[in-house]
């Protein structure tokens, strides 16, 4: 850390107390060197915490339970990591109206244990251990069952929101449909903590199922693998479907009790809701096939390979159509990847392992972002690079320019944080 | 227009929630506020508060209006928008606000034409003849071109025996059942007289002495809607009178076999209030009767694909869209098939098609398109304008679909000989 | 705050010459209306109050046209408005004088529909009921359901983020719309979501949704369409009074149910609605009617059919009809759809509220509406979606009389402070528009309405796309507002 840094450092020490903490050795984190983190327990806290930094300009890296750092372009310049995970607790459940009003820090499981007597689930279900509300929210991450639960801002009610300026700003509210006023929440979500610092949350909850049913099968190199799962995912009670391919199941889910050989994919399906609909949609599947039943743990199996990565391997989620899965797939596996897809509503996770190339090779990585951005252009999919090798990060924008009027988010990014303080260079075309 | 009129007081059951907007064919046209139900409404409304004058533009946008009343069938509020719309036509026309050839000579047309049998028996006559001539095309040429546009929406004319003058009596077949009266209506009399035949022959086997009364009028409708409501008065007294002052004991209906001039005569207690209320309480069309009674005699088969397009003023200004379609029903053989938009206007509207003849054909080709795509045999509906603008639609496409009042197959399916078909 | 205001004159001078001049050559003399009659047709949309005169009205056909009279517009700083089918009711395309209405009624083309990626593109003023129509024999429809939904647009839809009787299940318009095209209030058109359903930045689509037509002009949206569910009840639950009514909803929703919708009509509308066209037949001493709609899959409905009559039951219901067919699951629905219009019957006026309360809070804040209404002598009766806490209390009115219409807008306060102090919110699917705008400090402070105004200000720098939508006139007050006063865990007594 330079002299001018430490000078830094010490002025926010002397600002902020005991909320900041010096970290020594400095910490590798979202492609920078941190020396510092500070970690308000509350909203004022936060308030006073991001103040003193956009003053002295100082960009700092926003986090929440850490299991989503590597997402996103290195932020730049960043010496001082700002900790939600003090922004705990669950204020407010309403087991009647099934809403709940949490600090950005608490851990999804935390809710999950609170709401599940009252009959209730939280719809939210990213990879990955210790995930918090914040920084599932900020990532508008979702795992295995976004078929059922739909994209994180669907549970969203209301946000308490901390500017970059240090403005407690709110929006939305606890009721569960409201158009009063412009939506910010949307803005909020899925801005990786570029725009404000989510400090608090309204959500709307499910009712738990009275009943889930888990059912593997393998499917044969003679079969259409997509429209079967397409169809399996289409069932009325249909909460998560995925195809995972060989190489994967055999890595990754070998736990399951399925029997894999020769077999091109394995397929995971999980209904939930009453009884009758569940045991129909299992049966429905499963008519004249092979199949198992199985567990929760396949899920869980799911949601592990989702946030895992083989050895400084590359992550890419891609969104493409239901009707461009084959097309897409076909490309992906001609250019070595593997691959869990869940066919409804069309996202695909890539695997690119390194395995067999030289140390930090910079063409094999070129190669990938090459084949990636030919599905983005044959298949018109939506992608993201959501993981890649350390040395490997800042070479290329993991959204590829993101999709839509670059200017405008750039213009936004402006208004919200004029001094770029939150998380600078991380999002879409480096905002 | 003015704030203490009846007028006034009828806009006021308009809230503007525009449910009637995507049921208004000059809405749909258009896209426009102005030319929809609400914007219409509102635009009396203005006039009445002074927001904006009663002038050219009110006009026209009162003109444009079809009056086909579909707003009325989807009015929540239960807005009367028919009658509205005749007393804002009228104030139009007090005001001096339609002026020009073109409404004078619909005026002439309507008072002096329309209203007198004699002069209209002699002017169908002579178009009969001009036809038979092939005078038609210098005609088009040398006519105005709304008389022009009205001459060939006209069906063939038929031979004279078919527009001779109903029988005033004629007594029920078999059991006797009750006793109605019929409106012959002018232009029904004139150009669909086989109409006229079919509905006393099918009200005969069914047990029903009809009559035909003397010193019957035209309906007035036609002349409502162009604003004359002093001259649809006149021609409503006569109606009161020669359908329950005369005639010895009162019949158990009067009934027309036209829509529009059903919807008028239960509508002319408006016009004549107190004096009218009777005869509008006696007013039955044909099908609304014959399914209120029941039909007695069982009608023979007819192996038919029959389309049914609601008249507007059956539908939405009288309410009956049920019954027409079971007495079709009940013929063995026939198969009713469903269009889409059969309670739309057809864009003939009396005699709005003549002023507006582009997009009268627009709103004809959409609903010849459904007409089309359901293919029937036999495309049925029971008001003269409907029927005249439906033929020339199906006509001018070369569709092989014959046009035909519903009550025409009913009486083909009691196996009575159809001189009229054309 | 809304009320009579003279209308004001549209200035009218050598721009506005140029101004219409110029909009002529763009969509053609026909497609732009300026005759005195238009000027007054287009003043308002279903909310009458403080209806203005814009300078000229334009029927654009094609993105190309929107885009151009934009740009004219910014080019001479003139005001504009985006306008559907008008039957907002929150004064949402309501001008400000000497404004430019876009009307979108003219692009009502489906672009495409994809069955099998159940997406489809339409143009903004494709009717909401018109889609569904389009889309069903590939079994398929479009799930957001507002009641005017035979006439409003999609556009309008968009820009409202528009609900319906269905939401509970479905969700609202946003839920459904993956990506449009928008024309900026620069003139410069874009395109944002994807129809994939993602698109790598800020969620750009989620926030045009709902914004009330201040952020650009929709030209093109792509929706999702939904699965026609396989099988579906109605229900018609009858109850002396609306507490009961209400204990039923939160039954069923307490077991774990989700039913695709459950609504609610008071006495006073269901005699409102037996008068009207649309009478369904409901008994005319009932205290309140709870329909209640379940859909899903075929095998599991019956359960939960027998499961809802159980409670029903046990809260006492009064009659309990099960729809036997469509036609009669279409009568059931009449009633509910067509009660705002029935209510028009009672009085010349009609002012539609809109609020959200937490649903477990219904009854009481029902009873203190009510008496809000009889306090000042209005006639007050209440629609509302019981399932989301989403209230429609209407009041019936004659704004020719200055002491009833004060009374109504007092009346509406109370209600909105009310509904607020609940944990409530102004508005649930109606918008704030310029009806509203001025009790947004009930709900938000300073700080928060200077976040909303970044956003607004990027997308709508000079402010002239639709003006005087959604943020005050006014400062917030702050004795009323929730945070000020310790957030918003205020109890209601």
């Amino acid at each position: 850390m330079g002299e001018s840094s430490a000078a830094v450092r010490d002025a926010i020490g002397r600002l902020l107390g005991d909320m900041a903490v010096v970290l020594e050795p400095p910490e590798l984190m979202a492609g920078s060197r941190v020396s510092m983190r500070i970690e308000p327990r509350d909203a004022e806290a936060l308030a006073t915490a991001l103040r003193t930094l956009d003053s002295g300009s100082t960009p700092a890296i926003i986090t929440g339970g850490g299991s989503r750092l590597g997402l996103g372009n290195p932020v730049r310049g960043a010496q001082v990591e700002l900790s939600c995970v003090g922004l705990v607790g669950i204020d407010e459940l309403d087991a009647a109206d099934g809403v709940i009003r949490v600090g950005a820090g608490t851990p999804l499981a935390e809710i999950e244990r609170a709401v599940r007597p009252h009959g209730w689930q939280l719809p939210l279900d990213p990879p990955g251990q210790g995930t918090t509300v914040g920084g599932t929210l900020a990532s508008a991450a979702a795992g295995p069952r976004r078929l059922g639960f739909g994209a994180a801002r669907g549970c969203v009610l209301g946000l308490d929101t901390v500017l970059a300026c240090g403005d407690r700003t709110r929006c939305g509210g606890r009721v569960v449909k409201n158009v009063t006023g412009y939506d910010l929440a949307k803005l909020y979500v899925g801005s990786l903590g570029t725009l404000g610092v989510i400090e608090r949350a309204w959500l709307r909850l499910r009712p738990a199922p009275r009943s889930t049913r888990v059912v593997v099968l393998s499917l044969g190199p003679d079969s259409d693998p997509y429209t079967f799962a397409l169809a399996a995912a289409r069932h009325s009670a249909a909460r998560a479907v995925a195809l995972v391919c060989s190489e994967l199941a055999d890595t990754h889910m070998q736990g399951v009790g399925h029997p894999l050989d020769a077999a091109d994919w394995l397929l995971v399906a999980e209904y939930a809701g009453d009884e009758e609909a569940t045991r129909e949609g299992a049966e429905r599947l499963a008519e004249g096939r092979a199949a198992s039943p199985g567990d929760l743990t396949a899920i869980d199996a799911l949601r592990d390979l989702q946030g895992s990565v083989g050895a400084l391997g590359v992550r890419a989620r891609l969104h493409v159509r239901p009707s461009r899965l084959a097309a897409s797939c076909a490309l992906l596996r001609a250019a070595a990847a593997q691959l869990l897809v869940y066919p409804q509503p069309g996202v695909i996770y890539a695997f690119f392992d390194p395995s067999g190339c030289g140390d930090e090779d910079p063409w094999w990585l070129d190669g990938v972002f090459t084949a990636l951005e030919r599905v983005r252009g044959e298949a018109k999919a939506e992608l993201v690079v959501e993981e890649l090798p350390e040395w490997g990060r800042g070479r290329r924008d993991v959204f590829f320019g993101g999709s839509g009027p670059l200017s405008l988010m750039r213009s936004i990014k402006a208004r919200f944080d004029p001094n770029g303080t939150l998380n600078p260079g991380r999002f879409v075309g480096s905002i | 227009m003015d704030v203490t009129s009846e007028l006034y007081e009828g806009t006021l059951d308009c809230v503007h929630c525009g449910l009637c907007l995507s049921d208004c064919p000059t809405y749909l046209d258009t896209g426009r506020e102005t030319s929809s139900p609400r914007g219409r409404i509102y635009l009396m409304r203005g006039v009445a508060e002074g927001q904006i004058e009663l002038g050219p533009g009110v006009a026209d946008e009162l003109h444009l209006c079809l009056g086909c009343r579909a707003c009325e069938s989807v009015c929540p509020s239960g807005v009367r928008y028919g009658a509205l719309l005749e007393r804002a036509r009228e104030q139009l026309v007090d005001a001096g606000l339609r002026k020009g050839q073109g409404p004078r000579l619909e005026r002439l047309l309507l008072r002096s034409l329309l209203a007198r049998p004699a002069r209209l028996h002699a002017f169908i006559s002579a178009i009969g003849i001009v036809r038979a001539l092939r005078l038609d095309r210098l005609a088009r040429r040398l006519l105005p071109a709304a008389l022009a546009n009205a001459q060939a929406l006209l069906p063939p004319i038929p031979p004279s025996p078919l527009r001779a003058p109903l029988p005033s009596w004629t007594p029920a077949v078999g059991e006797r059942r009750g006793r109605v009266a019929l409106l012959e209506g002018c232009v029904m009399r004139e150009l669909y007289g086989a109409v006229g035949r079919a509905t006393i022959a099918v009200l005969t086997r069914n047990g029903f002495e009809v009559v035909v009364p003397e010193g019957q009028a035209c309906c007035g409708a036609l002349h409502a809607h162009a604003g004359d409501l002093s001259f649809a008065r006149s021609l409503a007294e006569r109606n009161v009178v020669a359908f329950t002052e005369q005639g010895g004991a009162p019949y158990d209906a009067v009934v027309t076999h036209s829509a529009g001039c059903g919807a008028a005569m239960k509508e002319s207690g408006g016009w004549l209030p107190g004096r009218s209320d009777g005869l509008a309480a006696l007013t039955r069309d044909i099908c609304e009767w014959l399914d209120e009674s029941g039909l007695v005699a069982e009608p023979g088969r007819l192996e038919l694909r029959v389309c049914y397009d609601d008249p507007c003023h059956l539908v939405h200004a009288q309410g009956i869209a049920d019954a027409p379609r079971r007495l079709l029903s009940a013929i063995p053989g026939l198969e009713l098939v469903p269009h889409a938009g059969a309670s739309d206007c057809c864009g003939a509207a009396g005699t709005w098609s003549l002023g507006h003849p582009e997009m009268s054909a627009r709103i004809l080709d959409a609903k010849l398109d459904a007409i089309e795509a359901a293919s029937p045999a036999v495309l049925t509906s029971g008001n003269p304008g409907c029927l005249m603008q439906l033929r020339a639609g199906v006509e001018a496409r070369g569709l092989a679909i014959r046009v035909a009042h519903p009550i025409e197959l009913l009486a083909e399916a009691y196996g009575m000989a159809v001189p009229g078909q054309r | 705050m809304p009320g009579v205001r003279p209308p004001q004159e549209a200035p009218t001078s050598r721009s506005d010459a140029e101004l219409i001049a110029g909009l002529r050559r763009i969509v053609g003399n026909e497609h732009c209306l300026t005759r005195p009659e238009d000027l007054f047709a287009y003043g308002c949309d279903a909310l009458t109050l403080d209806a203005q005169r814009p300078a000229a009205i334009v029927l654009p056909e094609s993105t190309e046209q929107v885009a151009s009279a934009v740009a004219l517009c910014a080019y001479l700083q003139r005001p504009f408005v985006p306008r559907g089918a008008g039957t907002g009711l929150s004064g949402g395309a309501h001008p400000t004088p000497g404004a430019v209405v876009i009307s979108l009624t003219r692009m009502r083309r489906i672009l495409s529909i994809d069955a099998d990626d159940r997406i489809a593109i339409v143009q903004p003023g494709v009717v909401n009921a018109d889609l569904s129509a389009a889309v069903a024999h590939h079994g398929l429809f479009y799930a957001p359901d507002p009641s005017s939904q035979q006439v409003c647009t999609i556009g309008g839809n968009v820009a409202e983020n528009s609900g319906g009787p269905h939401t509970l299940k479905y969700g609202t318009t946003t839920d459904h719309v993956i990506a449009l095209e928008i024309v900026l209030p620069s003139g410069d058109v874009v395109r944002v979501g994807s129809d994939t359903g993602f698109a790598a930045g800020y969620d750009l689509t989620g926030v045009a949704v709902g914004s009330e037509g201040t952020l650009g002009i929709v030209t093109e949206v792509t929706v999702r369409l939904s699965p026609i569910p396989e099988a579906v009840e109605t229900l018609l639950a009858i109850f002396d009074d609306v507490p009961s009514a209400c204990r039923l909803v939160g039954r069923i929703i307490e077991s774990g149910m989700v039913p695709a919708s459950l609504e609610v009509i008071d006495r006073r509308t269901i005699e409102a609605v037996e008068a009207s066209v649309y009478r369904a037949g409901l008994p005319q001493d009932a205290g309140a009617v709870l329909i209640i709609e379940l859909d899903g899959a075929a095998c599991e409905l019956q359960a939960q059919l027998e499961r809802v009559r159980a409670f029903a039951y046990e809260e006492g219901v009064r009659g309990l009809e099960v729809a036997r067919d469509d036609a009669e699951r279409a009568r059931f629905w009449r009633a509910r759809k067509g009660a705002f219009g029935a209510l028009g019957r009672l009085a010349p006026d009609l002012y539609v509220h809109d609020a959200v309360v937490p649903r477990t809070k219904l009854p009481e804040i029902l009873e203190k509406i009510c008496e809000i209404g009889d306090r000042h002598r209005l006639r007050l009766s209440n629609v509302f979606h019981a399932g989301d806490g989403n209230l429609h209390p209407n009041i019936s009115f004659d704004r020719r009389d200055p002491d009833e219409l004060a009374r109504v807008i007092e009346a509406g306060r109370e209600i909105l402070e009310l509904c607020v102090a609940a944990g409530g919110v102004l508005t649930g699917e109606h918008g704030v528009g310029n009806e509203k705008r001025d009790y947004m400090g009930l709900v938000f402070d300073d700080v928060d309405l200077d976040a909303m105004r970044r956003l607004r200000d990027v997308w709508n720098p000079d402010g002239l796309c639709n003006p005087d939508k959604i943020m005050p006139t006014t400062r917030p007050c702050m004795e009323s507002n929730p945070k000020a006063r310790g957030y918003d865990a205020v109890p209601i007594d």
